[in-house]
């Protein structure tokens, strides 16, 4: 498998980026002074589109604060020679209880083709899930999948790659497979952000000018 | 004309009876009355007919008596008896029966004191019982052994008295519920003097008993308008000094009535009294009212129903089946069907409105539809979301549902298209957004982790676009086994023909029990 395990404190800055770029704003989970009733986070996009100049998002979700659901969908999106792809959703689902907060977000796409050719996959599927019990709070990326992933001309085995895999896209920037995110202190809070292709752009200078998304999941529980 | 409603006038120096005999002129006692021969019952119209009657002057002494000679009524009959005398009033001590016999037998039907009138020295008292029992019934006998007789004992002896009595088929026989109202009074007058023992109101089917007495020398220029003859009488000793007359009416819409004659005095100023009483008729015989409870669907009502009539009476009644309330009162009842269960709807109002034939039975029906019961508290709830299966066939979904309803999203990505054999992939990829059906979610039997529940949506298929459309789902069942939710949660969903069964391999479910 082509790739590399990328450095915490680089995933850190990419996480700062992400923040100004696109509106992916993960709100980690809030202070224990205010989390004594619970909360819940939830918010999935099934691709994104950010330059310098405008920011998309395709079948994004976000669940209501309440938990609950909220879903979206796409039959087939196309950014001229940057994306395309299909089957287009992302659902995501919360329940705050007195002795349980979880939260699941899925976001996939299928028949992904960035940059022309670049990257394509066939299929691609984010799963974020945290829980938190008042004692304990984790979070998984379990079920995520990178199903016929080829990488500038390298073809990846059906198995996510290990979480935040980069990858140099020369003369483009570079691409973090699975990059994963976390958040919270691990007993009252916890949080992840799952994205399965997150391509940054950079100028010949390296300084960016936008990023590509396929599949981004999002899920935070806080009690 | 001075006239005086139920009090008493003060006594006049002469009492003159002039009894007009119509239909009889008896001897006292039941063994003393002239025969007649056996009558038959005069219906006027209603519930309420005369059965028997009999009447007698020229009685003296501490008795006042008269059998019913030579038939006797019925039981089950109210009898009205009304005493005359030439007297002061409030003398009579007890109103008996008992069956003309050596000796004679104490019947002991209860007469009770209704109304009475009493002026210079001429009284009447009008005495009632119902539903007289305890004799021979119908009995006719010419030699007057075992007819019934009533009578009145005396607390001082009378110069000259007699009685009237009737006997009436149809009356309530509950002595409170017979009783209407009653009136009397009396007055003093010469030439043509109206008695009028005042208006009464009378229910639909009662009776109007009306009876005057006068100690002149009289005759009648009118009698009451509406009204049937029972009787006038008079004897030989009191043909100048009294007379009597009675009558009655059986009413055909409920109102007052008023009865009045207008006695002839001539120039002797004479007094007159008058009564009148109602006597209610009996309820109509009872009849039957069946319902029945005809239930279908899911999770039928198993503890059944409860019947109630009229608000107050109630039966149990099986889900599928009938129960009779037997003896209710012919007419208008409502009849509601409660205890169902949240599950079930009734077609029919509820409740419905149902007459009862007298001595009939009406029926009622209640159709009764359950959806899958929600055995669940209100505020149950489940929601979860992620993914079955893996590889290049995988469902992603997510779903949140309550007794009240919810949605449900699920999306089957199949990487190589409608694949025959495949167990989920027949009809290739497609999404499916579907709303949970209100009522249809609860609890597994047996499985208290799991819910399940129904509903409707619309799915896209990707590789087979025809088979775009709207289908029916239903999640057979979903389970909160624990954290993590993969590799124990689970979920079973069927969507049209489109079947998923697994272990989520990522994600979760949380259920939330209800109260």
């Amino acid at each position: 498998m082509a790739g590399t395990i990328i450095p915490r404190r680089f995933v850190e800055w990419l996480s700062g980026l992400l923040l100004l770029a696109v509106a992916y704003g993960f709100a980690l989970a809030p202070a224990r002074a205010e989390a004594q009733a619970g909360s819940v986070t939830g918010q999935g996009a099934a691709a994104a589109v950010t330059t310098t100049t405008s920011a998309q998002q395709f079948a994004p979700a976000a669940l209501p604060n309440a938990g609950g659901m909220a879903d979206s969908e796409l039959a087939s999106v196309a950014v001229p020679s940057t994306l395309s792809a299909d089957g287009l959703a992302s659902i995501t689902t919360g329940q705050l209880d007195q002795t349980l907060v979880s939260a699941t977000t899925t976001a996939q796409a299928a028949n992904v083709n960035v940059l022309s050719g670049l990257i394509t996959a066939e299929a691609v599927l984010a799963v974020a899930t945290s829980y938190a019990n008042g004692v304990t709070a984790t979070s998984e990326s379990n079920g995520s999948a990178l199903v016929g992933l080829v990488v500038n001309g390298v073809n990846y085995a059906d198995v996510p790659p290990a979480p935040n895999t980069q990858v140099r896209l020369p003369g483009v920037g570079y691409v973090v497979l699975n990059e994963q995110l976390p958040a919270g202190d691990g007993v009252h809070t916890t949080g992840l952000t799952v994205t399965m292709i997150h391509v940054y752009l950079t100028d010949a200078q390296g300084a960016p000018t936008g990023d590509i998304v396929i599949g981004m999941a999002k899920s935070g529980a806080n009690l | 004309m001075v006239c005086k409603q139920a009090t008493l006038a003060g006594l006049r120096g002469l009492v003159a009876v002039a009894l007009l005999a119509v239909a009889c002129t008896e001897p006292a006692g039941p063994d003393r009355g002239r025969v007649r021969p056996p009558e038959l019952a005069t219906t006027a119209g209603s519930g309420i007919a005369l059965d028997q009657w009999n009447g007698t002057l020229s009685e003296s002494g501490f008795e006042l008596v008269k059998g019913f000679n030579p038939t006797n009524p019925h039981t089950g009959d109210a009898i009205i008896a009304t005493f005359f005398w030439i007297g002061p009033p409030g003398i009579i001590t007890s109103v008996t029966d008992f069956l003309a016999s050596v000796p004679n037998t104490p019947v002991g039907n209860t007469y009770t004191l209704v109304t009475s009138a009493s002026a210079n020295g001429v009284s009447m008292a009008t005495y009632v019982a119902t539903n007289v029992q305890n004799f021979p019934s119908g009995l006719y006998n010419p030699t007057g052994e075992q007819i019934l007789a009533i009578r009145a004992t005396l607390s001082v002896p009378v110069a000259d008295g007699g009685l009237v009595i009737s006997a009436w088929t149809g009356v309530d026989p509950v002595s409170a519920q017979a009783l209407g109202a009653s009136s009397s009074a009396s007055g003093v007058g010469f030439g043509s003097t109206v008695a009028d023992p005042g208006a009464i109101p009378i229910n639909a089917g009662a009776l109007a008993y009306a009876v005057t007495m006068s100690n002149g020398v009289v005759s009648f220029s009118a009698r009451p308008e509406g009204f049937t003859n029972l009787t006038t009488a008079s004897d030989l000793f009191m043909q100048t000094d009294a007379e009597y007359d009675a009558e009655f009416a059986v009413q055909g819409d409920a109102g007052t009535v008023d009865p009045r004659w207008t006695w002839n005095f001539g120039l002797v100023p004479s007094t007159w009294l008058a009564s009148v009483l109602a006597l209610n008729p009996a309820p109509p015989p009872p009849g039957n009212l069946t319902v029945t409870t005809t239930t279908s669907g899911s999770d039928l009502d198993r503890d059944g129903y409860t019947v109630t009539v009229d608000g107050t009476n109630s039966l149990q009644s099986p889900t599928n089946g009938s129960v009779t309330f037997a003896g209710l009162a012919a007419g208008s009842h409502s009849v509601a069907l409660s205890d169902v269960a949240a599950n079930c709807t009734v077609s029919e109002a509820n409740p419905q409105m149902v007459t009862v034939p007298s001595g009939g039975t009406a029926t009622v029906s209640f159709t009764v539809s359950c959806l899958a019961s929600s055995n669940v508290g209100s505020n149950d709830k489940m929601t979860g979301g992620g993914k079955l299966g893996g590889g290049r066939e995988f469902a992603t979904f997510g779903f949140d549902a309550r007794p009240t309803g919810g949605q449900l999203e699920w999306v089957q990505h199949c990487g190589n298209g409608a694949t025959a054999g495949s167990a989920t992939c027949q009809s290739g990829s497609f999404t499916f957004h579907g709303t949970v059906a209100a009522g249809s979610y609860s609890a597994v039997s047996g499985s208290p982790n799991c819910r399940t529940w129904s509903g409707t949506g619309s799915a896209r298929f990707k590789d087979v676009p025809s088979k775009s459309g709207s289908y029916t789902f239903t999640v057979n069942s979903a389970c909160d086994n624990g954290q993590p939710g993969r590799g124990t949660d689970y979920v079973d969903i069927s969507i049209a023909d489109y079947q998923d069964t697994g272990y989520l391999t990522g994600g979760n479910i949380q259920l939330h029990r209800g109260n």
